[in-house]
């Protein structure tokens, strides 16, 4: 447990201190500053403005960034990794559940302390005020969802590809993959795609229950096989 | 008691590479174990086994007595290692990163405190104790890294090139620090191809080639096999007719020499002992009429010893494949099929070279 909390930590440092973060978060801010002033100066409704927000500005950048968080969770560091760390007294398991959980959290973290106050200072100067508090929390449910699954597939082929940003690409265009299957089996709304251009009803508070349901549901399973098959790789390979 | 002990310990890369080759080793306590060998010839990958960082294909692998495998952090807890040109968060202190170490260690943060004082203070970086590690040269770098492998006063300790990349005193101050580790009764095993390392710090030594331990033994008996077939002569007259004579002396041409002016220095890579050599050096030059001013047998260069024992594996290739198919066939199957010299040979071609350490 001593190894999985100092480890943990190590992580959350090295990310704090790498620019990935800062420049993700200083997109996300600048544009949801913009976006405030908008809302605040033009005729816009606050559930089109939130949902341009999240389709134009969130949903591309973030699923770069987590990506590439992702991408470089376990491969990025490997020879650094399994040097200085694996080959002291830590364990596998100790050493991906560290990982996992400092990725899951500091994604999650970002996008929650971002989307929180902007949505609420979006919704506060909108010049029309259309959204419910469910349908804003649902609709970021959903995006958040979405964007943690897209980490996790990333998470899992970073512990069987060495090239970091190849896992990181490989995450995203399956994620792109899963979304046109989706759109072919009749299923678009539960696409990414889908989600993200129904965001505007969704913060009215328009959408089905189930269908937030179904959303977070799928992509939270994605989520969890995902971590599941970093796991078992990471335990299985030879480092 | 064997501290590594390995038994035809194989690691084969995505049925592609041969990285080990059925290598068997052991360590005993409290020795300083050298293991000696030419680039890619399976020292990492050893120790990368002896970690439990890789699995072996096939053999067995035997560390502190115990099976090594990845899921073993207890085992490896008793372990220090040292990679090679070790990399680190570049942002951290040493002071921050030993104290990284310490917690995955498990060590208390009071305990931990004061091992890495004193560690620092041993590796001489007290001074360089609050700067970061970005801008630290090579040597302090793994000075940093012996620290590290220290962290849990190991009972083995494995340390892979630890000279290498670094200047003459750079190598010197880690050499140094090698030998006061050794002090106590810990077993340290150092891989290298910097054999004048080895001479300076090691108890015995192993040298493996192409995955394989083709010689072990004590430091003493290398030294010794290091004089065993090097004459060097000084000579005065036609010293160019004896040059040109040079190659004859070993029917089989195994034999490596120089000149340098009058003086030449002639290795004999045959097995034959040295009396023989010098007795046929002699012959030459009463044949070629030269005038001998000085002879000299003990060339004492570790490398030559090396370079013997490498090229002698390599004639030894066919020889071993002999013993292999015997060792198969084994007592009541039928060994037709084998030829009488491969069976004569059988029970000392598949193993190492090797010399009782008493």
């Amino acid at each position: 447990m001593q190894a999985y909390l100092a480890i943990l930590r190590y992580d959350v440092v090295l990310l704090a201190y790498s620019w990935l973060l800062r420049i993700w978060i200083a997109v996300l801010v600048l544009a949801a500053l913009f976006f405030v002033a908008v809302a605040a100066s033009q005729e816009e409704k606050a559930s089109e403005t939130l949902a341009v927000y999240a389709a134009l500005i969130l949903a591309p950048v973030s699923a770069l960034a987590v990506a590439v968080v992702g991408g470089t969770s376990i491969s990025g560091e490997a020879a650094i990794a399994s040097d200085s760390i694996l080959a002291r007294s830590v364990t596998r398991t100790e050493y991906v559940a560290a990982k996992v959980t400092s990725r899951l959290a500091t994604a999650l973290v970002v996008l929650a302390v971002v989307l929180a106050p902007f949505a609420h200072l979006i919704v506060r100067y909108s010049s029309e005020t259309d959204t419910s508090t469910a349908g804003v929390v649902s609709g970021a449910l959903m995006v958040i969802s979405v964007l943690l699954s897209v980490l996790a597939a990333a998470m899992a082929l970073s512990a069987v590809l060495h090239n970091s940003y190849f896992s990181a690409l490989i995450a995203l265009a399956a994620s792109a993959l899963l979304g046109g299957v989706l759109y072919v089996v009749g299923l678009s709304w539960l696409s990414g795609w889908g989600v993200f251009t129904d965001l505007a009803a969704t913060f009215r508070g328009e959408t089905a229950p189930w269908r937030t349901v179904a959303v977070v549901g799928t992509y939270g399973l994605a989520c969890a096989l995902g971590v599941a098959a970093a796991f078992t790789v990471f335990r299985r390979r030879d480092l | 008691m064997a501290v590594v002990e390995t038994t035809d310990l194989t690691k084969i890369y995505q049925k592609r590479y041969i990285a080990l080759n059925a290598l068997t080793m052991r360590v005993e306590k409290g020795t300083v174990y050298g293991l000696v060998g030419p680039n890619g010839a399976g020292k990492s990958t050893t120790f990368r086994l002896l970690l439990g960082l890789q699995r072996p294909t096939a053999g067995r692998l035997s560390v502190l007595g115990e099976t090594m495998t990845p899921e073993r952090a207890d085992l490896r807890r008793r372990i220090g290692f040292l990679p090679t040109n070790p990399t680190f968060p570049r942002h951290q202190t040493p002071i921050g990163y030993l104290e990284f170490v310490g917690s995955i260690l498990g060590m208390p943060r009071e305990r931990a405190k004061i091992q890495l004082a004193r560690l620092l203070q041993a590796v001489d970086l007290t001074a360089a104790a609050s700067q970061r590690l970005e801008g630290f040269s090579t040597g302090m770098l793994t000075r940093v890294g012996i620290a590290a492998a220290l962290m849990n006063d190991p009972e083995l300790l494995i340390l892979d090139e630890p000279t290498s990349g670094l200047d003459p005193s750079g190598r010197k101050q880690i050499i140094e620090s090698i030998r006061q580790i050794a002090g106590r009764d810990r077993t340290i095993i150092i891989a290298t191809h910097i054999l004048s390392d080895v001479e300076r710090v090691c108890t015995d030594v192993g040298i493996i080639s192409e995955g394989r331990l083709i010689y072990t033994g004590p430091m003493s008996e290398m030294r010794r096999l290091a004089r065993q077939g090097t004459i060097s002569l000084e000579l005065d007259g036609d010293v160019a007719a004896f040059a040109e004579q040079v190659p004859t002396l070993d029917e089989y041409s195994s034999l490596s020499w120089q000149r340098m002016g009058s003086e030449f220095r002639i290795t004999f890579l045959g097995t034959h002992p040295l009396e023989e050599y010098v007795r046929r050096v002699l012959q030459l030059i009463g044949r070629t009429g030269v005038e001998l001013l000085h002879l000299n047998t003990g060339a004492d260069e570790i490398e030559d010893a090396f370079l013997h024992r490498l090229e002698e594996d390599r004639s030894r290739g066919i020889q071993r494949l002999a013993a292999w198919s015997a060792s198969q066939e084994g007592p009541g199957h039928d060994g037709e099929a084998l030829s009488p010299l491969a069976r004569e040979r059988a029970p000392e071609a598949d193993q190492p070279l090797s010399v009782e350490t008493g």
